[in-house]
């Protein structure tokens, strides 16, 4: 008996404690991981601009997992929220939560990853492209308009397809630059080998594009550990603050392209807050990422 | 005429006893969170909801009856998650090929089994201990999966495969048709013919098997199979929920089924277990996922609250069994 008494009160209390967390309106984000500075970054810009406009927000993340991320867009449904904000886990596949989403009447908004085969209202995402043309044209300048260059890549992810696309495009204008090498490290120990790899095979390498931090950061590594530091400079893409550290204390590191999370995120809100007060809201919002080189 | 009602009024109520004593435990710890998502939000409670659950915990309630059967040998299947992957990419390939639904689907339960097939010769026949070849397989399948898209999803069009995981039959989502039918198909194999009863008397004593003429390794190489099959239609609900097979699909799936099974009450010792056990053992896992979902707990608080849940469940069943003697 006292125990059922006891349950009852510690229901009722957590009840009331946490009953305010229920609410169903405003925005649910299901975002890729936050595991990565760029998503946390990211999710931070989110729930200060909700608050700023006072539109509740709840943030489910999807650790990398397809599948979790279905389920947290069905619980945000079944919750009734008004607009579902998503960072796809991957492009095609995230088409079974925004079938569902559509289904029952719920308005997507994708950031950073766009959705292949599925009409969203908007998406949000950097414009990739044209950050590879700038990683590029840095690169030109830095080489002084000749020299031997090689990439590190993955090829499975469209963004950083289109970040090589745009690099390449830009080197087309130097004749004098040739691409040696382009290879695929995704994590930070695989660009490693990669990189040492290319190192070893075009030992007149001049400069390294990395698709991202992770590579970036693996290649200045190799360079050093190769001993040419003198030879070698290294450009990346992201731009979080390990990297810009290094761009600063490292002089292997060029410079690195330099997404915007926290703009992506508060345009995100912005956008998903537009939605429900029922504006028109533009399809494809691109955020151009800036040049970071050492101050 | 009354003689017989009573009798059998009162071996129902016999059953009913000797299923609360074993399920006590652990059908209190589901009770109780279901009572307090349900205090907690309105929308915890509906069938809306409840379907929503049922759906999203398909695909590990099925590897679990698959694992239930392997942790009753007293053997363990880490490989699973990696074959959820391979079968989902098999199905895709097949129906790219243009196989159409029903090879496709003969094609997928196949490979499933081949790879169960491949941990029980390997491990009954070498002698090899089921932990280190699985996770030896669990590589090895997580590679092949990469192998025919470089490590790219594959998309799913075929409007048939692709029914299994969002239409619906009588009124209830087909996925959980499939689940209530394998799980009935498992409880009865377990529970009601002599194969289930071998399975018992393998992992409870396996020399006294081997003396009363059970044919263990044969015994375990069918089971490793069927585990295999089991992680192959978790697959195909798996890819067919997302449209398309993931290389990353069903990673770390192989832990959920375990403390699915190891919630519903089955030993790792051996010899000891129930499907029902392991179903509600699922639901356990899928009903804390969802109910935290719906009271927006932060992600990384989901994660200390759900293992901390299958500790206290797990030891609410244990000391439960414990007063019993």
């Amino acid at each position: 008996m006292t125990f059922k008494k006891a349950l009852s009160a510690l229901l009722t209390t957590v009840a009331c404690g946490l009953g305010g967390a229920a609410h169903a309106d405003g925005i649910g984000a299901s975002l890729l991981t936050q595991q990565h500075p760029f998503y946390i970054e990211l999710a931070d810009a989110m729930k200060a601009q909700a608050e700023a406009r006072g539109v509740p927000l709840e943030i489910s993340i999807a650790n990398q997992d397809l599948n979790k991320q279905l389920a947290d867009v069905e619980d945000f449904i079944v919750k009734g929220v008004d607009v579902i904000v998503i960072s796809p886990v991957d492009s095609q596949g995230v088409m079974a939560a925004i079938a569902k989403a559509d289904a029952a009447g719920i308005k997507v908004v994708t950031v950073d990853v766009p959705a292949a085969d599925a009409k969203v209202t908007s998406h949000i995402g950097t414009d990739n492209y044209t950050g590879g043309v700038k990683a590029g044209e840095l690169m030109a300048e830095v080489l002084g308009g000749k020299g031997k260059v090689a990439i590190i890549d993955y090829p499975t992810v469209q963004s950083v397809v289109a970040r090589v696309e745009g690099f390449r495009k830009a080197l087309e204008a130097h004749p004098e630059i040739e691409i040696v090498a382009q290879q695929t490290g995704i994590t930070r120990a695989e660009a490693l080998a990669v990189a040492q790899n290319m190192l070893q095979a075009n030992p007149d390498i001049s400069g390294i594009f990395g698709f991202g931090d992770d590579a970036a950061l693996a290649a200045a590594v190799a360079v050093k550990s190769a001993g040419l530091q003198d030879q070698v400079k290294v450009i990346g893409f992201d731009g979080m603050e390990e990297a810009r550290n290094a761009v600063d204390t490292n002089p292997v590191m060029a410079g690195v392209i330099q997404q915007f999370p926290d703009q992506m995120g508060k345009t995100a809100v912005d956008t998903a807050a537009m939605v429900i007060e029922g504006q028109d809201v533009p399809a494809e919002q691109p955020i151009v990422p800036g040049v970071y080189v050492r101050k | 005429m009354t003689q017989t009602t009573d009798t059998t009024l009162s071996a129902g109520r016999e059953q009913l006893r000797a299923a609360l004593h074993q399920y006590g435990g652990i059908l209190v710890s589901l009770i109780l969170l279901c009572v307090i998502f349900t205090v907690l939000n309105e929308r915890f409670m509906t069938v809306a909801n409840l379907t929503n659950i049922l759906q999203q915990v398909a695909v590990v309630a099925i590897a679990a009856f698959g694992m239930t059967w392997v942790i009753l040998l007293g053997e363990i299947d880490l490989s699973i998650g990696s074959i959820i992957a391979v079968a989902g990419m098999a199905g895709a390939q097949a129906l790219a090929f243009g196989w159409g639904f029903a090879p496709a689907l003969l094609f997928t339960l196949l490979a499933g089994a081949a790879m169960g097939l491949v941990n029980g010769v390997l491990t009954a026949r070498l002698m090899l201990p089921s932990f280190i070849v699985t996770v030896a397989t669990m590589g090895i399948y997580r590679g092949l999966v990469s192998l025919p898209t470089n490590g790219a999803p594959a998309m799913i069009s075929d409007p048939a495969w692709t029914a299994i995981g969002s239409d619906s039959w009588l009124g209830l989502p087909i996925i959980i048709w499939i689940v209530v039918a394998l799980f009935l198909f498992n409880h009865v194999l377990l529970s009601r013919t002599t194969f289930g009863r071998r399975a018992y008397l393998t992992g409870g004593n396996r020399e006294a098997a081997l003396y009363s003429g059970i044919k263990v390794d044969r015994l375990k190489i069918a089971i490793f199979t069927l585990s295999g099959v089991m992680a192959a239609v978790s697959g195909i609900l798996l890819s067919s929920r997302l449209y398309s097979a993931q290389t990353n699909a069903g990673m770390s799936y192989e832990l959920d089924a375990i403390a699915a099974a190891v919630l519903g009450g089955t030993s790792l010792a051996g010899g000891v277990g129930t499907m029902v056990g392991t179903l509600i053992g699922a639901l356990i896992i899928g009903v804390m996922n969802n109910g935290m979902n719906m009271l927006s707990v932060p992600y990384f608080y989901q994660l200390i609250v759900k293992g901390l849940v299958i500790l206290i469940a797990v030891w609410l069943d244990v000391r439960a069994k414990q007063k019993r003697g």
